[in-house]
């Protein structure tokens, strides 16, 4: 208000200002094009929503929304978007001259899914009341075949022991399912396929083997079946190997770190065995540092190694060494990596 | 004369600066706000794949945003709702810690506990929350006794604007039909259940909040239960952001890989609130703090060799992978097309980025890297470093046996265009369309052999 009363300039000529900034701030906001040519595109869909109704896991299925330029200026389709992986879209064409049609294609994979979903396609244009517009498709995903348990989780085994598990692979429709193959990434696990006391539905028997070496365990198994819908079922799995001890994680690594930068890993140690006690610990290189966190059950102990600020640049390369009194594991290595980079 | 000219311009200039300013947007206005920024079920996406051309989501661009939107009149709390991860192998659970650490960089307060989460197991929860300035939240799930690990059933903010203190309160809950295959040590109580009573004592609160690690539908229905939430922050398998309103209760999710971030807006002058969705495009520039911790995940991943520690599973057929000097050997002029091909250096594409010891962005850049026999290292396979002859078509040594015994071959190799889109998928090509990519690959026609 100030600077207005210094300034001497008349309410008329302030208005005049004043709505020549609002148009000018208007135009640029909007499309530039629209308002040099008098034309705009006007996007019109005859319908923003698809639902697919039941379809089964495994079927990719499509939809087309059909749509008319219904304004007086070209229509182009700047980007069709879709957040999810499951989902593709594509415009027909791009570039839609007025009184036209296209279409937009969506396919939305189901492979990952099972019960209700809807997703999203955005589509940015360059019709200026509407410039964004948002398609919805929406399904009932059925599963044709199931795990149950869906997930096998062994948890902790001692060394020299097996674990079997047992999982039902259903059919959820009238197929008489069969498993054709089984397996897995992972040497630990063995498998045996029986027939279902009753309905005679195939049970997946999953055992880990005596055999199987110390450490944790994980991946999946893949069940090929004669669904033709959904002829492999994954199964994902989980569990540890363990003795006396156990050490998590299986290396410590620095990653990249600035010289000066003090970081400091932590050590993990789960003592399985009531009487086992940690001995002591041998670090190398010297400069590393280390503080024993004791747990007063001696259950869950823990180990700060401390990277500190005077450490040389370079590589980093030594290890952790774990005495304990355990017969089995006496000593219990753990490596360390890292790279210390100038400034 | 000319005085009153230019001051009337310098006017105008001021005027539409003024203007400028006015709708730029409600972050800039001089209102003391405080912001709840929300982002969940990351399921590992650190960042979003290099060779796409628009490039969406990731903790680099996060950081900037939460960056330029801390002001004066601006107080954030990011919060996160939920699965970090998608899976528990080794490299999630280094992507976990990664990613908590960027949590605790961007002054994240809480995370609510997803099914995700849960699947880790509690021993890893105990080591990677241990020394996290992130709190892990859940006001309905009782995991069993472990050393190390809190749960927090709600957690409290305060926010001391002039004389006023706001109190802000987290409820954090996960569906009770999610979690799958978790341990048959966790106990989950049903939401309702559990929000009731923590309700009566944060009843003080100027601001409850809930993290519904839930459908949309369940997440709105709790909203319903319990009005008393101004937000209710939902998400599970919600790949786009979503926004509604139960009564009073603003529900919205961002979706999921921490592509968008839900902005809360609360005004403390008359304690209304109102929600920005925001898209982390190209807009946000990478912020170098967290292109540090990414730097830093890719060299541990390269330090624990776990490229050298993929599951490989044998190929169906029994086949293995020959390589593509063997296939050159007879094939040479489709192999001399195929250097001039960009699926010739594609492993060189992963060297120039550093994540060439990623094994998620190495599968797609190898041949057969997920099967027995095919790329373990540049070392020890070079013969399969790129995307070879066998990677679209398959192993070829039993292909190689027949053809030197003279038997016909002509069942190998033959593709569907679907074959392509196991790497060439939207979230990693997403302007793919087959028939413009397959003439940037066609290999030419070889006259049939006698």
């Amino acid at each position: 208000m100030h600077l207005y009363l210094t300034m001497k300039i008349n309410p008329v000529r302030f208005f005049l200002y004043l709505l020549t900034a609002l148009i000018i701030c208007g135009t640029v906001k909007h499309s530039p094009l629209a308002a040099e040519t008098g034309k705009t595109p006007r996007l019109v869909f005859e319908e923003d929503s698809h639902n697919f109704g039941d379809i089964y896991k495994g079927e990719k299925v499509s939809h087309w929304f059909a749509f008319t330029n219904a304004g007086t200026g070209d229509l182009v389709i700047n980007s069709v978007k879709t957040s999810c992986g499951c989902t593709a879209a594509a415009p027909s064409q791009k570039s839609i001259p007025p009184g036209t049609g296209a279409e937009i294609e969506v396919t939305f994979k189901s492979d990952v899914f099972r019960g209700s979903i809807r997703k999203t396609v955005t589509v940015d244009t360059n019709d200026p009341e509407k410039p964004r517009y948002a398609l919805t498709i929406e399904a009932n995903v059925l599963e044709e075949v199931v795990a149950e348990p869906p997930t096998l989780w062994f948890n902790q085994i001692k060394l020299g022991q097996s674990v079997a598990k047992e999982v039902d692979i259903k059919s959820l429709t009238d197929l008489k399912l069969k498993i054709t193959k089984v397996r897995s990434s992972s040497p630990v696990l063995e498998f045996r396929v029986r027939k279902k006391d009753g309905d005679g539905s195939p049970v997946l028997e999953v055992s880990t083997r005596k055999g199987a070496s110390l450490g944790r365990f994980a991946g999946d198994v893949q069940v090929f079946t004669n669904s033709k819908r959904q002829p492999l079922l994954t199964i994902p799995f989980f569990g540890e190997i363990v003795s006396d001890v156990s050490v998590f994680p299986p290396k410590i690594s620095y990653g990249v770190v600035r010289k000066g930068e003090e970081v400091t890993r932590q050590v993990l140690i789960t003592i399985h065995t009531n009487d086992i006690k940690l001995e002591k610990f041998d670090l190398k290189p010297d400069f590393l540092g280390l503080h024993h966190v004791p747990d007063s059950n001696n259950y869950f102990h823990r180990l700060d190694i401390i990277l500190g600020k005077d450490v040389p640049a370079g590589r980093l390369e030594g290890s952790l060494t774990i005495h304990t009194t355990s017969k089995d594991q006496p000593l219990l290595t753990v490596p360390i990596y890292g790279v210390i980079k100038e400034g | 004369m000319r005085i009153r000219r230019l001051s009337g311009l310098v006017f105008l200039w001021l005027l539409m600066l003024l203007y400028a300013s006015c709708t730029y947007g409600k972050s800039q206005n001089s209102e003391t706000e405080l912001i709840i920024a929300f982002s969940g079920e990351e399921t590992g996406y650190l960042e979003p794949c290099g060779c796409e051309q628009t490039r969406t989501g990731g903790i680099a661009k996060r950081h900037s945003l939460f960056l330029s939107i801390q002001g004066e009149n601006q107080t954030l709390f990011p919060v996160s709702l939920g699965d970090l991860t998608n899976h528990r192998k080794r490299q999630d659970e280094i992507k976990m810690e990664t990613l908590l650490h960027a949590l605790g960089d961007m002054r994240y307060t809480l995370h609510n506990l997803g099914e995700k989460d849960l699947e880790m197991g509690p021993e890893v929860l105990s080591y990677i929350f241990y020394s996290s300035p992130v709190r892990l939240l859940s006001s309905n799930v009782v995991l069993p006794d472990t050393p190390g690990i809190k749960i927090h059933p709600y957690v409290t903010g305060e926010v001391k604007v002039g004389d006023r203190t706001i109190r802000i309160g987290f409820l954090g809950i996960l569906s009770p039909k999610l979690p799958g295959g978790t341990s048959s040590r966790v106990k989950i109580i049903p939401p309702s259940e559990a929000i009731a009573p923590i309700i009566k004592e944060l009843r003080d609160a100027d601001l409850l909040i809930l993290l519904s690690h839930a459908e949309f539908e369940e997440s709105k229905r709790l909203a319903g239960a319990f009005p008393e939430f101004q937000l209710v922050i939902s998400g599970h398998n919600s790949d786009h952001p979503e926004v509604t309103n139960v009564g009073d209760t603003i529900v919205a999710a961002s979706g999921n890989k921490g592509k968008n971030v839900g902005l809360f807006r609360y005004r403390i002058s008359d304690g209304k609130g109102s929600l920005d969705m925001v898209e982390l495009d190209d807009r946000y520039a990478d912020s170098s703090q967290m292109q540090d911790l990414l730097d830093n995940y890719q060299q541990r991943l390269r330090d624990e060799d776990l490229l050298g520690k993929v599951d490989k599973f044998p190929y169906e057929e029994g086949s293995t992978y020959a390589g593509n000097v063997i296939c050159g050997a007879c094939h040479q002029e489709i192999f001399l097309h195929w250097e001039t091909t960009p699926h010739a250096p594609a492993y060189e594409t992963l060297i120039r980025v550093k994540h060439d010891y990623d094994p998620e962005c190495v599968a797609c850049h190898v041949t057969g890297l997920l099967n027995e026999s095919g790329f373990t290292s540049l070392e020890e396979t070079p013969g399969l470093k790129g995307v070879g002859c066998e990677g679209c078509h398959g192993p070829g040594s039993q292909h190689v046996d027949e053809a030197q015994k003279g038997l016909k071959t002509a069942a190998y190799g033959k593709l569907k265009p679907m074959d392509c889109e196991t790497c060439h998928d939207i979230e990693h090509s997403s302007q793919f369309q087959y028939e413009n990519y397959w003439q940037r690959i066609v290999h030419p026609k070889e006259k049939p052999k006698g």
